[in-house]
């Protein structure tokens, strides 16, 4: 993954008086609002943005995933968006390889059979990204803070517009990953190993874990 | 002469009671299949579907705890084994990985039916092949320990006569007669 410097992407706010609603603890109506740094636009996304980023999208050129049948109802109702999420990511951090439209949508499979909400009290939507995920996708120090979420609640995550980027984001994140474990160029089995928290892992069901990934990406490439 | 007339009676009726318990225990025996398996033709397109009847005490289940790392700790595999007529055990496995309590829960259910039957329908999914590399053996009770012998299919639903429990509205085909 291509990095961005993250030292050029922010700026620092000073201290500036801002008008609030007056109240007991606040009888003048204006409180100062301390020096801060403020992450410049092109460094995260909000819902708003993701709205505004996905409406206004050349479709033209966006490499999407095969609509090869997997015998799921919902199989190719997301196919817009993961082709032009992958796109957006892959042009935004140069992912080189870049990543593959079938092996986002082959994941979502295997994650989810395509189900918006499938019943998890840990991992959400139609990726299940875990709730440990979605706060380190919006922590401005986190591991992924050269380019963030923000103001995505865990409801959000049920929503597709919402959960596919961020999966896309975590995958190119899980990928640059595998590559440092392995000191290699990541293929797309061992970027979805990671994102499954298999490719290092000992255990004993490792194949059939994974069976079903292959299984659809199988098929998608068919 | 009324009293003895009862007791004619009762004599009959213990004597058909003892005829048609029999009869039932009879057919009963009978009409059981220790293990059957079908295929349904579908479209290419898509899974080939099985419909299996077996004995309900030839099928066991577990859910696996894939151990994996960092965020994915909650990862576990619904597993079921079902033991057919050549005490070859086939394997099934749900489609998604699932959270423990969600995995228990699915078993929870499919344990009710099991335990409410002797014998039980199944629709799987998936191609029906011999593993000749699994070395895995799974324990039966008193059916004894069997090994794997064939690749996992996928579970779709289990239905008894009075009661069906499945996954079916994963998938846009289902085996005919199993409820969306």
């Amino acid at each position: 993954m291509g990095k961005k410097s993250s030292a050029t992407r922010k700026t620092r706010v000073r201290a500036h008086p801002r008008r609030v609603t007056q109240s007991q603890k606040n009888p003048s109506g204006v409180t100062v609002v301390d020096e801060h740094s403020r992450r410049l636009p092109g460094t995260y996304l909000d819902e708003k943005e993701i709205y505004k980023i996905a409406n206004g999208y050349s479709l033209k050129k966006v490499p999407y995933p095969s609509s090869n049948s997997l015998d799921r109802p919902d199989e190719n109702k997301y196919n817009d968006l993961i082709g032009m999420w992958t796109d957006y990511f892959n042009s935004l951090f140069a992912i080189k390889p870049p990543l593959d439209p079938d092996m986002i949508k082959a994941l979502i499979g295997s994650e989810s059979d395509f189900k918006t909400n499938p019943k998890n009290p840990i991992a959400i939507g139609i990726a299940q990204i875990t709730k440990e995920t979605h706060r380190i996708v919006q922590d401005p120090k986190g591991e992924v803070k050269d380019f963030i979420f923000t103001k995505i609640s865990q409801k959000d995550l049920k929503n597709p517009d919402i959960a596919i980027p961020v999966a896309i984001r975590w995958l190119a994140h899980k990928k640059s990953l595998a590559e440092k474990k392995l000191g290699r160029t990541a293929n797309h089995e061992d970027i979805i190993l990671e994102y499954k928290g298999l490719l290092k892992s000992k255990t004993l069901y490792k194949g059939n874990a994974f069976e079903r990934y292959r299984e659809f990406y199988g098929k998608l490439k068919k | 002469m009324l009293l003895k007339g009862i007791e004619n009676f009762m004599e009959n009726l213990k004597s058909k009671i003892f005829l048609v318990a029999s009869f039932l225990l009879i057919t009963d025996c009978i009409s059981q299949k220790k293990f059957e398996i079908e295929k349904i033709q579908t479209n290419p397109d898509y899974d080939d579907l099985h419909v299996v009847i077996t004995q309900s005490d030839r099928i066991i289940q577990e859910c696996l705890f894939l151990d994996a790392e960092a965020e994915n700790k909650w990862r576990h595999q619904y597993s079921m084994y079902i033991l057919n007529e050549k005490n070859e055990v086939i394997p099934v496995t749900y489609s998604i990985h699932l959270e423990k309590s969600v995995c228990l829960e699915h078993s929870k259910e499919v344990e009710k039916i099991l335990k409410n039957t002797t014998e039980v329908t199944l629709c799987l999914r998936e191609k029906f092949k011999k593993d000749p590399d699994s070395l895995e053996k799974q324990n039966f009770g008193k059916l004894g320990q069997h090994q794997i012998k064939y690749k996992y299919l996928t579970f779709d639903s289990i239905c008894s006569a009075k009661k069906c429990y499945g996954v079916s509205d994963t998938w846009t085909t289902t085996c005919p007669g199993f409820k969306r």
